[in-house]
C-alpha cells in the first residue's frame, strides 16, 4: 500500500515536470505558428476585405479565381523555372566545388574559410549588393560590362526583362550556393575513405572515380539538397522585393512577392487561399524533387543507373 | 594522391573562380565604403584616393537616415529572443530526449514541421493575431512593438532549436541523471545542475546560429515591426537602399551596408566551425 502511494506520488511528480517543461514552448508555438497556419487554410474560404469585420463564406471562389489569375500563374512559372535551373545549378556547382575543396592546397584552405560569407550575410544584403552591381550609374557589372563591350541594355539592367531575370537568378545562386557547397563538403568528408582509396589503387582516373563512386555515394545528401532547393525557391521573396518588385511587367514576379502585393490590396481571404495553395505546391514539389533524386543506388545494383537518376 | 594533373588544375581553377565570385562583390562594397560619392560614380573599379570614414559616420548617425536606432532595436530583438528561446527550447528538448510519454513523438514531429514551411505564408492571420493581443493600451496591440516581435521570433525559432538540442540531450548518459535522482535531486535540480551544463556546447551552437538568423531576418519584421523608428536593421538598410536612389548619397549607402554586415562577418570568422556544425545538424535530419 505504502509503496504504491510513493510510486503514485513519484509518477505524479514526473508528469508535473513533463507538463511544466513542455508548456511554454507548446503554448508559444501553438499560438504563433500552428494557429495562424490553421487560419490560413480556413480564411481561404471567405471573402474578407480590408478593415471590415465582415467575413462571408464563399466556398471555393478564392481558389477558382486563383486558378485563373494570370499574374499568379506567371509567378508560379517563374518559381518553377528557378527551381529547375537554379536547383540544378546549385546541386551541380555545389557538388563540383565541394569535390574541388577536398584538397590540401592553399587555395582550398582560403576558400573553405570564406565561402559562406554571402550566405551568412543574408538575402537582403545579397539583393542590395546585386542591385548595386547592376546599377547603371556606378555598378561594377553595368558600367564595367559596358566598358568591356558587353551589350548592356540602355534602359538599365533591371528594366529589361531577360537581364532582370538573370540578375535575380545570379543573386539567388550567389546567396544560396555556399550552403550547398557546405552540405556536399560534409558528405564528401564522411564518405568511406577505404572505398575511395581502393579505387585509387585500381588506377581509376579522377573523373571516373567521381562519377562511379563519389556521386552515387552522395545520395542521402542529394535528397537533403533537393528539399532545400525547393524550400529556397518557394521562400524567394526578399531578393525579388529588393531588386525588381517583380518587374519589369511581372517578368521576375515570385509567388511570395505577389502574395505580399495582394496583401496590400487588402483582399485577405484571397491572400490566405494563396498561402494555402503555395504550401500544398511546396510539399508536392518536395515530393517530386525526391523522386527526381531517385532510389538509393547503394541498395540494389551498384552505380550505372545512379548516374542519370541523380539529376535533381 | 593520384589525381591526374589535369583534374587537379581544373579543380583549382574552379576554386579560384568561385572564390572570386564570392569575394569581388563583397570587397567592392567594403572598398567603396571608403570612397567619396564622386569616386563611386566616376571610378567604380578604382581604389579610394583618400580613404575617409565620412560614409560610416553619415550612415550611422545622420538625422535623415542614420541607422543607429535600428541597430539598437535589432540587438534588443536578438538578445531578447535568445533569452527566452534558449531556456524554453532547452526545457522542451530535455523532455523530448529523456522523458518519453504517449504522444511525445507526435508532438516532436509537430514542432519539427515548422522548420520547412515558409513563415511568410501565414502573415495575414499572424498580423491580425498580434494586433488583437492588447498591449499597453496601444491601438495596434503587439504589432510594431519589440515584445511582439520577440515572441514571434521565439515561436519561429523553436523548431530548429528544439531539434538540435534534443540531439544533444539524447547523447548525454542516462546514468548521470539517475545518479543525481538517487542523491535526492528532484527532476528540476537534475536538469539545472547536471544535465544542462552537459549540453553547453549545443546551447552555444544554436545560440550563435539563431543570432545570425535573427540579425538577418527580414520577412517577419517587414510585416510586424515596420513603423517609423520601430524597425530592424535589415528593414532600415533596405529602405535606405531605395530612398537613397533619390538622395544620391551613394557613399553613405555603401557605408551602411558595411556596418550591417560587419558584425555578422566577425561572428562568422570567430565561430565558423560551430556555425557549420549547426547548419548541418539542422539540414541532415533525414
Amino acid at each position: 500500500m505504502a509503496t504504491g502511494a510513493v510510486e503514485k506520488k513519484a509518477r505524479l511528480k514526473r508528469s508535473a515536470f513533463v507538463v511544466g517543461f513542455l508548456a511554454p514552448a507548446t503554448l508559444v508555438y501553438s499560438l504563433f505558428v500552428l494557429w495562424p497556419l490553421l487560419q490560413t487554410f480556413q480564411l481561404g474560404f471567405y471573402r474578407w476585405k480590408g478593415l471590415s469585420k465582415k467575413r462571408t463564406y464563399i466556398g471555393l471562389e478564392n481558389f477558382q479565381s486563383l486558378a485563373s489569375d494570370e499574374n499568379y500563374r506567371g509567378a508560379l512559372t517563374n518559381n518553377l523555372a528557378l527551381l529547375v535551373f537554379g536547383g540544378l545549378t546549385l546541386v551541380f556547382l555545389g557538388v563540383g566545388i565541394a569535390h574541388a575543396l577536398a584538397d590540401k592546397s592553399r587555395i582550398a584552405k582560403v576558400t573553405r574559410a570564406l565561402y559562406l560569407f554571402p550566405h551568412v550575410a543574408s538575402a537582403v544584403v545579397a539583393a542590395i549588393i546585386w542591385s548595386f552591381l547592376v546599377n547603371p550609374s556606378f555598378g561594377l557589372i553595368a558600367k564595367g560590362g559596358k566598358s568591356m563591350g558587353l551589350p548592356i541594355p540602355v534602359d538599365g539592367i533591371l528594366a529589361t526583362a531577360p537581364w532582370a531575370k538573370a540578375t535575380v537568378f545570379a543573386a539567388f545562386v550567389w546567396h544560396a550556393l555556399g550552403f550547398f557547397v557546405m552540405l556536399f563538403s560534409a558528405g564528401i568528408e564522411s564518405l568511406d575513405r577505404e572505398i575511395i582509396e581502393a579505387s585509387e589503387l585500381d588506377g581509376s582516373s579522377g573523373m571516373n572515380r567521381f562519377w562511379n563512386i563519389t556521386w552515387p555515394m552522395l545520395w542521402p545528401l542529394k535528397r537533403v539538397a533537393a528539399v532545400y532547393a525547393v524550400s529556397n525557391v518557394m521562400n524567394l521573396f526578399v531578393i525579388v522585393f529588393v531588386l525588381t518588385q517583380g518587374g519589369p511587367d511581372g517578368a521576375t514576379e515570385s509567388l511570395l512577392r505577389y502574395l505580399w502585393q495582394k496583401n496590400y490590396d487588402g483582399v485577405f481571404g484571397y491572400v490566405a487561399a494563396m498561402g494555402a495553395v503555395n504550401l500544398v505546391i511546396a510539399l508536392l514539389l518536395a515530393g517530386v524533387a525526391l523522386l527526381a533524386v531517385g532510389p538509393n543506388p547503394e541498395r540494389g545494383r551498384k552505380t550505372g543507373s545512379a548516374l542519370t537518376g541523380g539529376a535533381a | 594522391m593520384r589525381r591526374t594533373q589535369a583534374s587537379v588544375i581544373f579543380g583549382r581553377v574552379t576554386l579560384l573562380l568561385f572564390l572570386a565570385t564570392v569575394l569581388v562583390p563583397l570587397l567592392w562594397v567594403y572598398i567603396s565604403g571608403f570612397k567619396s560619392g564622386d569616386e563611386i560614380l566616376g571610378d567604380p573599379w578604382g581604389l579610394p584616393k583618400s580613404p575617409s570614414l565620412r560614409n560610416f559616420e553619415v550612415a550611422w548617425g545622420s538625422k535623415q537616415y542614420g541607422i543607429a536606432p535600428y541597430f539598437v532595436n535589432t540587438i534588443i530583438a536578438c538578445v531578447g529572443t535568445l533569452l527566452i528561446l534558449l531556456p524554453v527550447g532547452a526545457m522542451a528538448a530535455y523532455v523530448f530526449a529523456k522523458y518519453p510519454f504517449k504522444g511525445s513523438k507526435l508532438l516532436f514531429t509537430t514542432f519539427l514541421g515548422g522548420m520547412m514551411f515558409p513563415n511568410f505564408l501565414v502573415i495575414v492571420p499572424l498580423y491580425l493575431l498580434l494586433k488583437s493581443i492588447p498591449f499597453m493600451d496601444q491601438p495596434q496591440g503587439l504589432t510594431g512593438t519589440l515584445p511582439g516581435l520577440i515572441l514571434v521570433y521565439v515561436a519561429y525559432s523553436l523548431s530548429f532549436t528544439i531539434f538540435v538540442l534534443t540531439g544533444f540531450f539524447q547523447s548525454t548518459p542516462n546514468e548521470l541523471a539517475e545518479a543525481a535522482m538517487l542523491d535526492g535531486c528532484g527532476h528540476l535540480a537534475t536538469f539545472g545542475k547536471v544535465m544542462l551544463p552537459l549540453v553547453k556546447p549545443g546551447i552555444v551552437v544554436v545560440g550563435i546560429f539563431n543570432a545570425i538568423g535573427l540579425w538577418n531576418e527580414f520577412s517577419l519584421a517587414l510585416v510586424l515591426f515596420n513603423q517609423g523608428e520601430k524597425r530592424t536593421l535589415a528593414l532600415a538598410i533596405q529602405d535606405m537602399a531605395t530612398a537613397q536612389q533619390y538622395q544620391s548619397d551613394w557613399g553613405a549607402l555603401f557605408g551602411g551596408l558595411v556596418i550591417v554586415t560587419l558584425p555578422i562577418m566577425l561572428v562568422y570568422l570567430m565561430f565558423k566551425d560551430r556555425i557549420q556544425e549547426a547548419m548541418l545538424a539542422g539540414a541532415i535530419k533525414g
